[in-house]
């Protein structure tokens, strides 16, 4: 009898609950597993460094070449520096979308 | 005199160790090359010693079971089910990656992994396979990737010049994060320790010492950080591989 109603009084405790909780408690375990370099702000600023001085570069470049093959001479160059600066920002907005917060 | 040894930039010198040549081409073999071949001979070792196969995994198996499942697992989320043919190569990427920062932290081992071009070339790499499968696997679709959908028609051409610039930046901000990294943490480190070094050679053993404690404690803490970044680095090259390599299997799905 007494264990009998042991069961019943467990099952009474929503077993949805209690499942509910022990997923969480796995769930909090894995994040524990995940990388966790909050630790490491170099490499935080390098990542957002990199990606944005790259789309720069990148666009400086393009117009660079653009000037000396149409030979358009400052304004390839100062286009592509605005459209690389634009590509910076839109490279540091996905970066930071990612949610690898200092990685 | 007293810093002779000290330069934080000399480890990274490239010294050839065995000089050859094709045509003009310099090939030589230097400390660099010796610390890939060094990398890749203990990876090779590791994976083969431990491929017994035995039901109850040893304890060199179990780590390569576990970074099967780690890199196996980063590929599928990054890069979904159809992502896994790619994963040998991410796989060796990563490993190798890996073992190139980790040795790099064993004193007076070469770092491969702190000189641009060889972050560059892997980069090169991942990028040329993305492309590559890109065009064959999508054909023109492929384009979709610097033409989103959901934007006007008026600002449709900029922002597909920004997403052409974007994917032409993508190379060089990948090999140059895990550059970066890896060549400053080795230079901060080297910086730290010369420094408690030129206390004690300057100031004599009695006050140097005193004063060798605080930089000294900082490339204490500062050691565990870079095996921690030799790792992130390594796992975030391998993610970002997967990430890109994601938008040659489905363009336009941003």
């Amino acid at each position: 009898m007494t264990k009998k109603n042991g069961i019943s009084q467990e099952t009474k405790e929503d077993p949805l609950k209690v499942f509910n909780n022990k997923l969480n408690a796995l769930k909090m375990d894995n994040k524990k597993h995940e990388v966790d370099d909050k630790s490491s702000g170099m490499a935080a600023g390098l990542k957002y460094a990199s990606e944005f001085s790259a789309a720069v570069l990148v666009g400086v470049f393009f117009g660079y070449l653009a000037d000396k093959f149409i030979g358009t001479t400052p304004w390839g160059l100062l286009a592509g520096l605005i459209f690389g600066f634009g590509a910076g920002v839109l490279n540091v907005v996905r970066a930071a979308k990612e949610g690898m917060d200092g990685i | 005199m007293i810093a002779a040894g000290l330069d934080p930039i000399a480890q990274f010198e490239i010294h050839k160790l065995l000089e050859l040549s094709i045509g003009k081409y310099d090939i030589s073999f230097t400390n660099s090359s010796l610390m890939m071949v060094v990398a890749v001979v203990s990876i090779s070792l590791w994976l083969l010693l431990s491929s017994k196969k035995s039901l109850v995994p040893g304890r060199a198996q179990s780590i390569a079971e576990i970074s099967y499942e780690f890199v196996a697992n980063m590929v599928k989320s990054a890069a979904g089910k159809e992502g896994l043919r790619f994963f040998p190569f991410v796989f060796t990427l990563f490993i190798f990656i890996l073992f190139a920062n980790l040795l790099g932290m064993i004193p007076f081992f070469f770092t491969t992994t702190s000189h641009i071009i060889v972050t560059f070339t892997l980069a090169m790499m991942v990028m040329s396979l993305v492309i590559g499968y890109g065009v064959f696997k999508n054909g023109f679709k492929f384009l979709k990737l610097f033409w989103p959908s959901g934007i006007p028609m008026a600002i449709l051409p900029f922002v597909s010049i920004l997403e052409i610039i974007s994917f032409v930046s993508r190379p060089i901000s990948l090999s140059v994060r895990l550059w970066a990294n890896m060549f400053a943490g080795h230079i901060l480190l080297k910086l730290f320790a010369g420094f408690s070094i030129m206390m004690v050679t300057g100031l004599g053993f009695f006050p140097g010492a005193l004063g060798a404690i605080i930089p000294y404690a900082m490339t204490l803490a500062l050691t565990p950080l870079e095996f921690l970044v030799a790792f992130v680095q390594a796992y975030v090259f391998a993610l970002l591989t997967c990430v890109y390599l994601s938008d040659a299997l489905h363009p336009g799905h941003h």
